[in-house]
């Protein structure tokens, strides 16, 4: 009895206080560590964040305002707030109407033919096992070549009179009536800029379907097989279904490269003939730095930007679904 | 804790963003630094630097003036230049000389006080500089409102560039053999049909390039407005005229020969394609800059190559500019700098060695004795008659405007009257101001 009461003075008067302030400096501490460790994190996440707030989110919202403002950077001494007026003259700006229609050309026909290209060639280098090294690399070799370069290069390549192609056409291959200026005519010019784009981008639309290819499962494979599916069942009914997800990558990294097309044609053509290859960019780098209208060239950006977050927002309500 | 620590690194943010994005602007330093620095940077696009001998040059004083150094920058394009007004309103500069085409390009930086004048300002044109020893058309095209703004360090003009070898074969020679001059646009399109060769439907000799890109449109318009008439204004003498009986008939030339072939429309993307073709071998007469039959010789040998006033060039002159350099007001070391300009980028040897080697025509007049061969006589009648530029405030929409009009026109897209009306209407839309 006695040592009960003993016992139960200790641990009532030393050992339960004593515990509870283990406890309570155990939590103390845990507190003191948790908010140090926060700290750190911030503190790691500072350098990041001073990058990303000073080269992407101060440029974004200093050029949001400057889409609102009258400002030619050289003549101005600062810009002047003009509300909507670069918005709206954009929609009547003949030239810039014009960029958007060949913009839209040049963007629908190579998001087609990369994506149907791309995944092509990504299900036979997935179906060839043997052999395929060579025309791996062959197909990956463009990604490395700058596409500045290679629109100079092809330059030479579609030139009228010292043109290689028309060398070969006319030359060796004796098709005279099929040489032509490829960079000069309307008919040509557009379609020669998609076709070395496609040349210069294949290689990258093919790695990433080639990715999604090696992730389905070999079950699913070859439960196919055993169901008696034949090849072309196989891709249409197990393979092209289950890229969905890659669809999503490639289908936004398409429209991307489709709607900022710039180098090529700038390289290549220079906007003509007339006006019939000058594209998006181009008006907006003319006006910006050409003509030095950052306010109007600010809100031409802006507009493109919306058309890019559009198209891409559409492809992703078509390839990502509820249960994804 | 954690909110305060945010708030720091937040505010740190921002006032990290105001020290990369302004601050207070300094006012332009008074000519230079009191005591100027022993450096002299000089900037130049790279063709400039290699075309107009920079580096030999720079050797050269460094040798003369070993307490001296010269540091070369390489500028990728125009737009660079434009940036440093940045960097100069605020007194500072990465450079001492830019090298630049032109006052129309340097009327930006005028509009805002930001570059010297070499009249009264750097007092720049004694002793063997004055200015009756430049070439007329240079030192135009360096000047804004009669103030001189660059020098110019070699001057350039349109002429007619030809394969001597494919005259001759077409019997366009005189009685010594010398090519014939076309007087008129129609005897150059007959000149250009007699040369033009096809085999089995491939062009295998082009009679005529001229320069329709959609860089240099404006340029072969200008020339040929100032060869056709003596002059590219119209009756205010502030607006290019195009609507003129003159320009009308060149035109319908121009169409008929694009039309049948004759004329290629090979340079509307790609400036150089003509140059190449005359390279290649496959070209008779080319409009572009006259150096440019300096390039087609290194290759196709002088004696295959000559330069010739295309029709009324050599009358009425054609279009002519200055490369030259301009000094920011910024820089701490003004007058190191003209002295480098004055020995040496219009020194003897960068002079004619730039004629010699680049067909970059001399900006005085002295070095033109010195030039090797007999063509840079008839450059030299070209450019005394040549007219430079307008340095119009909106120039370069001028310049990217006139391309598509021209091209479209050659292309069947516009009619005359719809063309000329176009290029007027653009001409009236510009503002004309030069500041």
């Amino acid at each position: 009895m006695y040592s009960a009461s003993v016992a139960g003075r200790i641990l009532n008067e030393w050992l339960i206080p004593h515990k509870r302030s283990v406890i309570l400096k155990r939590t103390q501490n845990l507190d003191h560590r948790r908010k140090v460790k926060a700290s750190m994190g911030v503190i790691f996440t500072f350098p990041a964040f001073l990058f990303i707030f000073t080269f992407m989110i101060y440029p974004l919202f200093t050029s949001f305002y400057y889409s609102f403002t009258d400002y030619n950077y050289v003549y101005d001494k600062k810009p002047v707030f003009a509300g909507l007026k670069n918005y709206i003259s954009a929609f009547s700006d003949k030239d810039f109407i014009v960029t958007m229609k060949n913009t839209a050309v040049f963007a629908s026909s190579y998001f087609v033919l990369v994506m149907l290209l791309g995944l092509i060639i990504a299900l036979m280098l997935f179906s060839f096992k043997k052999g395929t090294g060579f025309f791996r690399t062959c197909i990956f070799m463009p990604i490395v070549v700058p596409i500045s370069l290679a629109a100079i290069l092809f330059n030479w390549v579609f030139a009228e009179n010292f043109g290689l192609l028309n060398f070969i056409i006319g030359d060796v291959l004796n098709l005279q009536q099929f040489t032509r200026g490829w960079l000069t005519s309307r008919s040509t010019a557009m379609g020669t800029i998609v076709l070395v784009t496609i040349w210069s981008t294949v290689g990258f639309q093919t790695i990433l379907f080639l990715a999604g290819l090696q992730s389905i499962s070999t079950d699913i494979l070859e439960a196919a097989k055993i169901d008696g599916a034949n090849a072309l069942q196989t891709i249409t009914r197990v393979i092209l279904p289950n890229l969905r997800e890659t669809y999503v990558i490639t289908g936004i990294w398409a429209i991307l490269t489709g709607l900022k097309v710039f180098v090529q044609p700038s390289v290549m053509t220079g906007g003509s003939p007339g006006n019939a290859t000058r594209v998006m960019y181009m008006h907006i780098y003319d006006n910006a730095f050409e003509y030095f209208e950052m306010g109007y060239a600010t809100a031409l950006g802006f507009i493109l930007s919306i058309i890019i977050l559009i198209f891409s927002l559409i492809n992703l309500r078509i390839n990502v679904k509820e249960d994804d | 804790m954690t909110k305060k620590l945010t708030l720091t690194v937040l505010l740190l943010c921002v006032s990290m963003m105001l020290v990369f994005a302004g601050g207070a602007q300094e006012e332009a330093k008074p000519l230079g630094a009191a005591v100027e620095p022993k450096v002299v940077r000089i900037t130049g696009q790279s063709w400039m630097i290699q075309k107009i001998l920079i580096e030999e040059a720079a050797e050269r004083f460094m040798k003369d003036h070993p307490d001296v150094k010269v540091e070369i920058l390489t500028y990728a394009e125009d737009s660079v230049i434009s940036n440093y007004a940045i960097d100069w309103s605020r007194g500072k500069t990465p450079v001492d000389i830019a090298i630049v085409q032109g006052a129309q390009f340097a009327a930006q930086f005028v509009a805002r006080d930001l570059i010297y004048n070499f009249d009264d300002e750097l007092d720049f044109f004694t002793g063997d500089f004055t200015r009756d020893k430049f070439v007329g058309v240079g030192l135009e095209s360096s000047k804004i409102q009669g103030v001189t703004y660059e020098i110019p360090l070699i001057t350039e003009a349109y002429a007619l560039v030809i394969n001597n070898k494919m005259f001759e074969e077409a019997g366009l020679v005189d009685a010594k053999g010398n090519p014939l001059v076309p007087k008129t646009w129609d005897e150059f399109y007959q000149f250009a049909k007699k040369l033009h060769k096809v085999q089995g439907g491939v062009v295998v000799q082009q009679g005529a390039s001229l320069q329709w890109s959609v860089t240099n449109t404006y340029a072969m318009l200008l020339a040929t407005l100032r060869g056709a008439r003596g002059t590219v204004y119209g009756d205010d003498g502030v607006s290019i005229s195009f609507d003129n009986p003159e320009f009308r008939e060149i035109l319908r030339i121009w169409k008929k020969g694009a039309d049948e072939g004759v004329f290629s429309k090979e340079m509307y993307g790609d400036h150089f394609a003509g140059r190449n073709s005359l390279m290649a071998n496959k070209l008779a007469m080319l409009v572009d800059s006259g150096s440019r039959w300096i390039e087609g010789a290194s290759t196709l040998g002088k004696e295959s190559v000559t330069v010739i006033p295309f029709p009324g060039a050599d009358t009425n002159g054609s279009y002519g500019w200055g490369t030259g350099i301009i000094i920011p007001k910024a820089s701490p070391a003004p007058n190191l700098a003209m002295q480098f300009i004055k020995e040496q980028l219009l020194g003897q040897e960068v002079q004619t060695g730039t004629v010699n080697q680049y067909g970059k025509m001399p900006a005085l007049l002295k070095y033109f004795e010195m030039a090797e061969d007999p063509e840079w006589a008839v450059m030299k009648t070209i450019a005394d008659a040549s007219g430079a530029p307008p340095t119009y405030k909106e120039f370069s929409k001028f310049q990217k405007a006139t391309p598509p009009i021209l091209q479209n026109f050659l292309d069947g897209r516009l009619t005359l009257d719809q063309a000329i009306n176009e290029f007027e209407a653009l001409v009236k839309s510009l503002d004309k101001s030069t500041i």
